[in-house]
Formats: structure tokens, C-alpha cells, sequence
């Protein structure tokens, strides 16, 4: 996707979703959209996520799913969708979840450039999420450089 | 103040206990705790189950002169950013603390941060909190870490991602 596609920027720049599930993953992922100080960012979490008891602009939820929850993907796969239709963002950038992995790969598919960046709690192994969404990520990071690998993920800092 | 933090998605009744302890010990100084769905039941410190907002949780933080939590990001985080010094007891799946999450194995590899103080056990805990001038050697090794090391990871991985742009 070229970054001058008018229709994924608007009057304050590129349109991004920042999706991951609740805890290390969603506080981390706040930080990071530092890096995006004049793109318009959309929110996506599951709803169980604390975020949601404040009313936030640009706040989407998704149905949160795992493994062992593997029923509920086809769920979060058409809300997910719905943003895509509704947001058509230029970026999606993600540091964890199900749905965070499923939005990365949705994000290629759609011609969106996409963001992996491994949540610094994962110190000893990539998570599975991560390892599926670095299929897909234009940009694969990981926070620990002992897990970085020639094919990926590369190391790119640490929030800590 | 210190501050003692526990999250919300377990119960870790090792570290209020021990903190518990050490209140009781030394009276004089002032404790603050959350301690989520915790089962022990802290007698010698005020304490809140969950902070409920963001800007309680920040309030807390900015009048801490200790932070002393388990190794979830979450509560690091923002302890970094104000160049809080932290004192952290891993978690433990064998007693059913861990939050999905090895602490075990994330804090060998934050051992290098120097913001952060591992305690290996809960005496050891104990024996950390100690004094004020252990927690002005905290502070001081935090504000001289946190204007160059971490900053600068940080500053990178921005960098890195705006990069890709």
C-alpha cells in the first residue's frame, strides 16, 4: 500500500490500528503509538479490557480468543473486518493477542502495512500469536536481542 | 511513600504478606497497597483491592518513593517513566501466583536494568526494603539508568518503527 493512498489518510494524517489483548500487551502498546504523532489511532481490545470502563475515542473491541477458545475466532475475525471496512487504516500495529495476530494478517491481506512488536514479557520464546503474525508483518520486532533470529524477528529497542 | 502493587489477575499472598511483615516492624513508615484479588488480608497498612481508574493508579505513582511489585509490564512501565525505583519478587507458578507470564525467567534477563531490584525470596525482600539510604541508592542509580539506558532503548524502538514508515 503506497503511504499517499488517499483513502487510508485523512485531514490529520494516516489512519492507524493499534490492537492488542488487555495487560502487558495493551500498555505496552500505548507507548508505542508514540511513534505515530500525527496518524489519526484507532483502538481495538477485547471488551473485558479495563480501557473500556473509560470512554475513549476511536475504541473498537473484539471478541477475545486462544487456543483453547479457538471457536470464538470466527468472531473476532468479522469484527476485525468491520474496522477494516469502517477504519481502512494505513498501519496496524500490534504487541499481542489473538486478535492482535489476526489483525496483522487481515492487514496484509488488505494492503495495509503492519507492525508486530513482541510484548518485552516475552523473554524466554516468541509467543505462538507472534510467531504467526511474523509471517505477515511488513515489520517483525522483538524487545530481547537473544531471540532474534536471520529470519526474524530483528531487535529494534525495548520499551524498559 | 511506598508504593506495593499486585495487578489484578492473581492473588500473590508472598509479597503482601511480606510487606505486611515488614510494616509491622516499622511503623513509622507509610505503606500504600493494591493488592487485587489477594486472599491475606494486610493488618498493619492501608490498602485498596483495585485502583478502579488510571488517574488513581498515576496519583499513587507520582507520590511513591518505592515501588515494590511483581514483574508484570504493566506496573514497570510506568514506574520507568518516573524513574521509580522498583523492588520486584518474581511470581512463582508452583504456588499459583503466575499470570501466564514466567517471571522467572524475565527477571534473570532484567537483572541488567538497574531501576529494577530482584529479590530472590521473601526475607530477601524484606531485607531490601531495609533503610532510606538503600532507597536513595535506589533513586540514584534509577535517575542515572533512566536518562541514558533505558531512554535510549526506548528512543531506538521508536525510531525503529517510525523508520518503517
Amino acid at each position: 500500500m503506497p503511504a499517499h493512498d488517499a483513502s487510508r489518510t485523512d485531514a490529520s494524517g494516516t489512519r492507524v490500528l493499534a490492537i492488542a489483548s488487555a495487560g502487558n500487551c495493551w500498555v505496552e502498546l500505548n507507548r508505542l503509538t508514540r511513534a505515530f504523532e500525527d496518524a489519526t489511532i484507532h483502538f481495538a481490545t477485547p471488551a473485558a479490557n479495563p480501557a473500556h470502563k473509560s470512554p475513549a475515542h476511536n475504541l473498537w473491541s473484539v471478541t477475545d480468543f486462544s487456543l483453547y477458545s479457538i471457536w470464538k475466532l470466527p468472531f473476532c475475525l468479522l469484527q476485525i473486518s468491520i474496522i477494516f471496512l469502517r477504519v481502512r487504516p494505513g498501519w496496524v500495529i500490534s504487541t499481542g493477542g489473538a486478535p492482535g495476530a489476526l489483525a496483522i494478517m487481515l492487514g496484509r491481506l488488505a494492503g495495509a502495512r503492519t507492525i508486530w512488536v513482541e510484548s518485552l514479557a516475552n523473554s524466554q520464546e516468541i509467543s505462538l500469536s507472534g510467531r504467526m503474525a511474523g509471517l505477515f508483518a511488513k515489520v517483525w520486532l522483538t524487545q530481547w536481542p537473544h531471540l532474534t533470529r536471520p529470519e526474524g524477528p530483528e531487535y529494534g529497542g525495548k520499551l524498559l | 511513600m511506598i508504593l506495593l502493587c499486585v495487578g489484578t489477575r492473581a492473588p500473590f499472598n508472598r509479597l503482601v504478606r511480606a510487606v505486611d511483615q515488614w510494616a509491622w516492624k516499622n511503623p513509622a513508615s507509610e505503606i500504600f497497597a493494591q493488592i487485587g484479588n489477594t486472599t491475606f488480608i494486610p493488618r498493619n497498612m492501608d490498602y485498596v483491592r483495585n485502583f478502579y481508574s488510571i488517574s488513581r493508579q498515576n496519583r499513587k505513582f507520582d507520590r511513591a518513593s518505592l515501588l515494590i511489585c511483581d514483574l508484570s509490564v504493566e506496573l514497570l512501565l510506568p514506574a520507568s517513566e518516573r524513574a521509580l525505583p522498583v523492588l520486584a519478587l518474581p511470581r512463582l507458578p508452583i504456588f499459583g501466583e503466575e499470570t501466564g507470564i514466567d517471571q522467572i525467567t524475565l527477571a534473570r534477563h532484567l537483572k541488567s536494568d538497574d531501576f529494577i531490584t530482584i529479590a530472590q525470596d521473601e526475607t530477601h525482600l524484606q531485607s531490601l526494603i531495609c533503610t532510606p539510604d538503600a532507597r536513595k541508592r535506589q533513586a540514584i542509580r534509577s535517575s542515572q539508568s533512566g536518562q541514558s539506558g533505558q531512554s535510549d532503548s526506548l528512543t531506538r524502538l521508536l525510531k525503529t518503527i517510525r523508520e518503517a514508515r
